[in-house]
Order: structure tokens, then C-alpha cells, then sequence
């Protein structure tokens, strides 16, 4: 399972649509429940676990990579 | 996270639903969508769900002006759970069976897992009054109360809980900040659960198992032998449609088994296969283990009995933070602002909510602009569907007279437009 696949599953948006700049502004159907899901099944894909406050605040895929990179994961 | 890109793929075929299903819970249910629609979609029922906002079982069931309602589902699934409902939970299911009653709807009730919390401890146990006895009696209940119905039936979140284990059933944060009470190994059980019931209510349960050749399946193939199945071992690099034609049934009545390596999985597989789905002598009457009938409650007496208090408060420099991120995060019953600006020339009133169930605290905010233009009109959903927009609505046509809503339509917030323009409020909309 890619992260383009777990952000897609989570967001419930084609793998295609997953680009870096793809955001909550963006892509409509990220709402903060989705983001919610994404967190956890980040969390179960990578086996690692967020501070909520670590990764509340990205609101683009971008943000969300650096924020896996920052806990060593290679995406 | 297969199961829900498998969903997102079935849904861009055109595959013409052949039932509706309706969710209503206690709680936010959406993630159960993606298991229950794989299992439904492979087992030859293509499916479409209606999902009504969370928490509001009793409301949907009985306003016939409701999401769910207007949709009359072919299939009503309801959730409760004692968390949110407390002693109001047969209520809800007594108002899910008057609804699916009246929209000639298949009734499924989940019955609702056995809290976690004790309040009273390790002593809970061993008195009537402990969280786990009242639950089983409630359980009890609402199982007996459907055991006797042929347009009704049960699933078990219990049974999904303990299949995952406790430890692996929940996280924190997706409760505290979606509401969504279970992880996903759990909706994928609820869901497994709920298919086998639709399957066999719906007659497609499994008429042919097909499995590999393998004398290390020897033990496995005994059990399927015994259940009466009729079983096929397929050659390999046989397709399974294929299987199905030459055995000559449809392909959605074959069942594949894969049956791997480890013995651990096999029973699990042989009962998701719906190999074992069979229908229980039915109980020779329906054990009413209430005493009295209960008249189905009324949507004003419910509403009313929630004591629901609403209190319009001007924005402070204490409330103005919480404000503005009730305001950010309202998706669904808002005018489509996105960001509240508290230094713009606007009255700003927080909207404080209470009821039986205990307090909210700041749920809401209203602005309004020149004395006649309401342009901030946000509600948290935790507050939705207690007739809270209502109270609001009303306070303000008393404060402000003949009132403006400006409205500025997104992607989410459709029953905003739909609650103003049925209270007959005057809207402006804006691009």
C-alpha cells in the first residue's frame, strides 16, 4: 500500500488526485472527519503513532508527507 | 484500506444499485459505507447508501420531512449505542421499527456492544445495576422485540468488538474529534456481519465452494463437506466465473476459498463466505420481555423531553477563540463561512446549548451585519437534530424582526439552505 493509496482510501478521491499541492481547499471531500481517518490510518499503515497537534495542522499532502518525513518514513 | 479503494472503484462503474440501504447511528457510521458496499457489490448486490447525519435516530425516524425519510431506504440499518443514548435507547429503536414500518423498510438493528466504562468499578459486575447487566438486559430486549418480526433482524457490534479485541476496537481521537467510535477492523466486522444478513434476506447466499486442490486442506474441506455445502475443487489456473458456468450457477452464487496456510484463518473465512448463513427456527413467539406496550413516542414529545436550553451570548474575549474554530469547523449546518473575522463591523453571538444529556458548551455563533443581514449562522453537529436551529431562528425574528440570510452554498452545507428556506426565512444567495 502506497501513500498515495492510503490518502486516497482515507479521502475517498482517485490516487490520481493526490498531488502535492492537493489540499483541504482543494479536494472537498477532506473534511475534518476524513482528516481524522487519514491520521489513523497513517498511523496503522506506517505503524507509528502522532501527537494530534503534530499533524492537525497539515492541510496538504505536502504537509502531510513532511510531516511522515520528519518521523523517518521514506514517502 | 483495499476495502475502500475497491469502493471508490465500484463506484466509478455503472453498476445500477439493485438496494438501497439507509445508516442511521448514535454516532458517525460513514466508515461502515465501504465494507458493507464491497461485501454487498461481490456477493451480486450492487448497492447505494443514504447516511443521515449522526445522533439523530429519533429525529430521522420520525419526521417525515427527514434526509431519510424523503430516501424510504429498501434496508434501514440502526446503530445505537448506550454512550449516546443512555436510557433513550429503546426509544430509538422503537421509533426505527414505526419507521421502517411505515417506509416498508428491512429493519436491521445493531445491537449496541456493552460499554466500557464501569461506573462502579471492579464491583459492577455483580449487581443489576452495573453497566454490563443493564446493557445485556437491553440487548435482550430489542433482540426479542425483532426475534418475532419477518421484516426484521439483528447483528451484534459486541460480536465485532470482541472479534477485533477490545484493546485494538477503538482510538481516542477518531471519537473525540469525528465521533467515530470504532476502528476500522470493527466496521469491517459490522459490515461482514450486516452482508451475511442482506445476503441471505435477498437469497444469494453461497450455493457452490470452490476450492484449490491441496491435501494440507484436508481438515477444512471436512467442515465444508459437513455443512452440506456443494463443493467443487477447481483446476488450477481455473477462472472462478468459469467454476460457477460449468457447475451452472451464477457466478456471484460461487464462492471462492482460498484457505492459506495457517488454521488460525480458516474458520474466519469459511464464516465470512456465508457458507454457514442459515436461517434459525424461528422463535415461536415474540418474547416481550417489557410488560407494557409502549405507544411509539411522538417527535414533539421527544424533542420536548430533551430539555434542550439555548442561550445567545455576545462574543467576549473569553469565548472569542472557541468561536471563531466552531465557526471554522462547521461544515454541514453553517452559510458557508469558512473563517469568522472578529475585528469586521458584525454582532457576535455564541450559541451555548444544554440538555438532558449534558452540555456542549459553545456549539454555534451567529453573526449579523447592519442590524438586518445575517451572515454567521454556524452549528456544530453535535447539536444538530435537537431543534437547536430552531430555538436560534426564533430568538432572532423576536431580537431582530424580518432578517437576511446571506447564503453562499459549498459541497456540504445543503440542509442549511433547505432548514431557512423551510422556516420561510429570506435568503440572499452569494456566489
Amino acid at each position: 500500500m502506497t501513500f498515495t493509496d492510503v490518502v486516497a482510501g482515507a479521502l475517498d478521491v482517485d490516487p490520481a488526485h493526490v498531488t502535492d499541492d492537493a489540499g483541504q481547499d482543494t479536494l472537498s471531500s477532506w473534511t475534518s472527519m476524513r482528516h481524522i481517518q487519514l491520521i489513523v490510518m497513517l498511523e496503522e499503515a506506517y505503524s507509528l503513532s502522532f501527537d494530534y497537534e503534530e499533524i492537525a495542522g497539515a492541510r496538504t499532502v505536502r504537509e502531510v508527507r513532511e510531516v511522515l518525513r520528519a518521523k523517518g518514513v521514506e514517502v | 484500506m483495499d476495502t475502500r479503494l475497491r469502493w471508490q472503484e465500484i463506484g466509478r462503474t455503472d453498476v445500477r444499485p439493485v438496494v438501497r440501504v439507509g445508516l442511521l447511528a448514535s454516532y458517525t457510521i460513514d466508515p461502515l459505507v465501504p465494507h458493507l458496499g464491497v461485501a454487498l457489490h461481490d456477493a451480486g448486490l450492487p448497492v447505494a447508501f443514504d447516511t443521515a447525519p449522526y445522533n439523530q435516530i429519533v429525529r430521522q425516524c420520525l419526521d417525515d420531512a427527514s434526509e431519510m425519510a424523503r430516501a424510504k431506504p429498501d434496508v434501514l440499518v440502526v446503530a445505537p449505542r448506550f454512550e449516546e443514548l443512555g436510557d433513550e435507547l429503546l426509544t430509538a429503536v422503537d421509533a426505527a421499527v414505526s419507521a421502517a414500518r411505515r417506509w416498508k423498510s428491512f429493519l436491521v438493528v445493531v445491537l449496541p456492544a456493552v460499554p466500557e466504562d464501569r461506573p462502579f468499578g471492579q464491583l459492577d459486575d455483580g449487581r443489576a445495576a452495573g453497566a454490563a447487566a443493564l446493557a445485556h438486559e437491553v440487548r435482550e430486549t430489542i433482540r426479542a422485540e425483532l426475534a418475532g418480526r419477518p421484516d426484521a433482524w439483528v447483528v451484534d457490534a459486541e460480536r465485532a468488538v470482541r472479534a477485533v479485541g477490545t484493546a485494538k476496537a477503538h482510538h481516542a481521537a477518531m471519537f473525540k474529534f469525528a465521533k467515530i467510535p470504532y476502528t476500522e477492523a470493527v466496521f469491517g466486522e459490522l459490515g461482514a456481519q450486516l452482508a451475511g444478513v442482506l445476503r441471505a434476506v435477498h437469497g444469494v447466499t453461497p450455493r457452490v465452494v470452490v476450492v484449490d486442490e491441496d491435501p494440507a486442506l484436508e481438515e477444512p474441506v471436512r467442515w465444508l463437506r459437513e455443512s452440506g455445502a456443494r463443493l467443487v475443487v477447481r483446476a488450477a489456473g481455473e477462472e472462478i466465473e468459469d467454476v460457477a458456468a460449468r457447475e451452472g450457477v451464477p457466478a456471484e452464487s460461487a464462492v471462492l476459498l482460498t484457505l492459506g496456510g495457517k488454521p488460525d484463518g480458516w474458520r474466519d473465512e469459511v464464516a465470512r463466505s456465508g457458507l454457514l448463513d442459515r436461517m434459525p427456527a424461528p422463535d415461536r413467539a415474540a418474547r416481550r420481555i417489557r410488560h407494557s406496550a409502549r405507544e411509539t413516542v411522538s417527535l414533539d414529545d421527544f424533542m420536548a423531553g430533551l430539555n434542550v436550553e439555548v442561550e445567545l451570548e455576545p462574543v467576549g474575549p473569553e469565548t472569542a477563540a472557541k468561536v471563531v474554530e466552531v465557526v471554522s469547523r462547521a461544515k454541514d449546518f453553517t452559510l458557508g463561512t469558512e473563517k469568522l473575522d472578529l475585528t469586521e463591523d458584525r454582532e457576535v453571538f455564541a450559541v451555548r446549548v444544554r440538555d438532558k444529556f449534558g452540555q456542549y458548551g459553545i456549539s454555534g455563533a451567529v453573526g449579523i451585519t447592519g442590524g438586518t443581514v445575517v451572515d454567521v449562522f454556524s452549528l456544530s453537529c453535535v447539536v444538530l437534530g435537537k431543534g437547536v436551529e430552531d430555538v436560534v431562528l426564533r430568538r432572532l425574528r423576536d431580537e431582530h424582526g424580518d432578517l437576511v440570510f446571506r447564503h453562499r452554498a459549498t459541497s456540504h452545507n445543503q440542509i442549511t439552505a433547505g432548514f431557512l428556506t423551510d422556516a420561510g426565512a429570506r435568503i440572499e444567495e452569494i456566489p
